[in-house]
């Protein structure tokens, strides 16, 4: 009788084991799953995704979507409205808008993406810095940080056009110059709250170096606000080059910037619409896009949601 | 009690926080004495503890021995087993990365002092890192070990911090200070954030790690039972200054100073059949920006005195290894908590 119930409890126990195992299996998959579980039920996040997705298909797979130049004029079909061979109709040279559109979209994702990097690694440092030394570093770096947050970014980048000069290199100069701020100061913000936390202060008293603690213990500590500013950086520097490009200051003709096309189309407004309707059209989506996903990540990020 | 048993001497040490209130940082800025000139040996392999009420120092104090925050002034005198001493303050980089094993810190509050982003075998394994080169099986072995020392599950060991309770947590504390080997570890109130079933299991924890692993621990606390459990010598701070130091027995059963017979008073009693008198001290902790002239427990004394207002009490050797700083010390007759009625 005894030995009956011994192993009886004993199959309890492997039983409740066994459900142990599993559990343990369940919790590795939740961090990431948990994310993208929550990501997808966001019907924001799914849209933003989709419109993202298809931007970037379309900038990476260029050159097999459509079957004519960017650039080479066909005199044959200038100003023709939107048709079966020509479905967003063509410019006054002839040229396909649609083909323009699709490079387009190479040249404003290439300037989104670059310039955010560069302006989120340089604003990332100095904001580290400031945040983990303060003192008199900080009161240097915040000053200048403060003075370049004050400007209108569209201006600011206008000005320092004006004194490298036009071109997609400078435009891209002038986006990180002009928004770089922005993550230094959200940067620091985290540093001075995070530093003063235990873990940190513990990572301190365990003998570890500066280095150590801001690469491993604060920056990650630190990436959710910063991702999401990236994330809705981006669309602000499309937007800066288009303007920048349709005022004649970025990308110059014949490369099929949106500004571009848009700032082309804008003397033959009634005889041709479609030449500046189509680019502006997809500015507005992409950035769309891009706002509805920055703002689902914001919110799927918030711990207290 | 000769020289070669101390490990760590405190001299002098004093912490002043300034506080800014003038705008622009014109005219003197007021500062907070949160620890002020206090001195005191630690013996090796003994639990030295620290109480004192919220706000007292205490937590300071410690965090200055471990350099966690840099301290005024002062010195913490750490003794080399061949019987040389280093300043731990002012120790050179390489002296200082030896020293930085030796002493280590387990914190209050389990849930914040371990970094949510990194799993359990990094944050108990990263002081190894940061203080030996080891290879990753070493390391891997000397993580496993300490992990069994403590009671942590080593099947768990990948996951993050969020996944344990409390008491796991304070466990992988204990394992990330001990991880180490080191010689000394300051308890910065280790079990004042968990709830009582749990405490008793921390304290056991640390009472056989200390045997095991041949441990000095300075033990912070404002629970007077838990000191009592765990210290052989304990410390009574007040306003950033020791006022009484005693072995346990000592302290617990003939306070000298009329502190720490208040705080003994307040301490609850099982025995409904002991009746007790209990101390109620009259007013509020003064502020430690302007702390009050002579004695800075006077205005709160029952026994003050006419010099109790003007002259600053010395911390004296009244008895053998009994410390006080009360002017009356030795005409006071003070009630404990181990006296029988």
């Amino acid at each position: 009788m005894y030995q009956g119930k011994d192993v009886e409890i004993y199959a309890g126990k492997k039983l409740l084991e066994g459900e142990e195992e599993k559990a343990k299996e369940l919790e590795k998959k939740n961090v990431l799953g948990d994310f993208i579980k929550r990501l997808f039920r966001h019907k924001g996040a799914v849209i933003g995704i989709i419109i993202i997705f298809l931007f970037i298909f379309t900038a990476v797979f260029a050159p097999w979507l459509t079957s004519y130049s960017y650039d080479k004029p066909d005199i044959s079909v200038m100003l023709k409205a939107p048709c079966r061979e020509h479905i967003f109709g063509t410019d006054e040279f002839g040229r396909d808008i649609f083909t323009r559109i699709v490079f387009g979209a190479r040249i404003s994702l290439k300037v989104a993406f670059i310039s955010v990097v560069f302006s989120l690694v340089i604003g990332t440092i100095l904001g580290a810095v400031a945040g983990y030394y303060g003192g008199v570093v900080d009161y240097v770096i915040s000053s200048i940080t403060d003075i370049a947050w004050s400007f209108p970014t569209t201006l600011l980048a206008i000005a320092f056009i004006a004194a490298l000069g036009t071109g997609l290199e400078n435009v891209i100069i002038a986006i990180v110059l002009a928004s770089w701020s922005g993550y230094c100061r959200v940067v620091r913000g985290q540093f001075l709250s995070l530093k003063e936390r235990e873990f940190v202060e513990a990572a301190r008293v365990l003998g570890m170096s500066d280095a150590r603690i801001i690469f491993r213990h604060i920056l990650p500590n630190s990436v959710t606000p910063v991702v999401v500013m990236a994330t809705l950086e981006l669309p602000k520097a499309i937007v800066i080059e288009a303007s920048l490009s349709f005022l004649g200051l970025g990308a110059q003709p014949p490369l099929p910037s949106w500004g571009v096309i848009l700032d082309s189309g804008k003397g033959l407004l009634e005889q041709a619409p479609w030449i500046s309707l189509f680019p502006g059209l997809m500015i507005m989506l992409v950035v769309l896009g891009f706002n509805l996903f920055g703002d689902a990540l914001r919110d799927v990020l918030d711990p207290k949601s | 009690m000769s020289k070669s048993d101390i490990i760590l001497e405190i001299k002098n040490l004093t912490k002043e926080f300034n506080v800014k209130t003038k705008l622009f940082g014109y005219g003197k800025t007021p500062t907070i004495k949160a620890v002020s000139d206090i001195s005191f040996f630690v013996k090796r392999g003994e639990t030295f503890g620290l109480v004192g009420e919220s706000g007292c120092g205490k937590t300071t104090l410690g965090r200055c021995i471990v350099r966690g925050i840099d301290a005024t002034s002062g010195q913490v005198m750490y003794y080399m087993e061949d019987g040389t001493k280093i300043d731990f303050l002012k120790a050179k980089e390489e002296e200082y990365k030896d020293l930085r094993k030796r002493i280590q810190m387990i914190f209050q509050d389990p849930y914040s002092s371990l970094d949510p982003r990194m799993t359990v075998y990094d944050i108990i394994s990263e002081p190894l890192k940061a203080c030996y080169k080891l290879s990753k099986p070493e390391i891997d072995d000397r993580v496993k070990e300490i992990g069994k020392a403590t009671g942590l599950d080593i099947s768990y060991l990948k996951r993050y911090p969020h996944a344990f309770s409390g008491g796991q947590r304070q466990r992988i504390g204990i394992a990330r200070a001990l991880i180490t080997l080191p010689d000394i570890i300051v308890c910065d109130e280790p079990v004042s954030a968990l709830d009582v079933s749990i405490q008793a299991q921390i304290i056991n924890i640390l009472k056989d790690l200390q045997a095991e692993y041949k441990m000095t621990y300075i033990f912070i606390a404002h629970d007077l039972s838990v000191v009592e459990y765990i210290s052989d010598r304990v410390a009574v701070m007040y306003l950033g200054r020791i006022v009484e130091l005693a072995p346990t027995e000592k302290m617990y059963s003939y306070p000298k100073h009329p502190y720490t017979e208040a705080l003994l008073s307040a301490v609850p009693n099982p025995d409904p059949e002991r009746k007790m008198r209990r101390i109620i001290l009259q007013g509020e902790v003064p502020i430690p920006s302007n702390p009050p002239a002579g004695c800075h427990f006077h205005p709160r004394c029952p026994y003050r005195g006419k010099e109790c207002d003007s002259v600053i009490p010395e911390l004296y050797e009244l008895e053998d290894g009994h410390y006080v700083a009360c002017h009356y010390a030795n005409k006071l007759r003070l009630s404990g908590i181990g006296q029988v009625q």
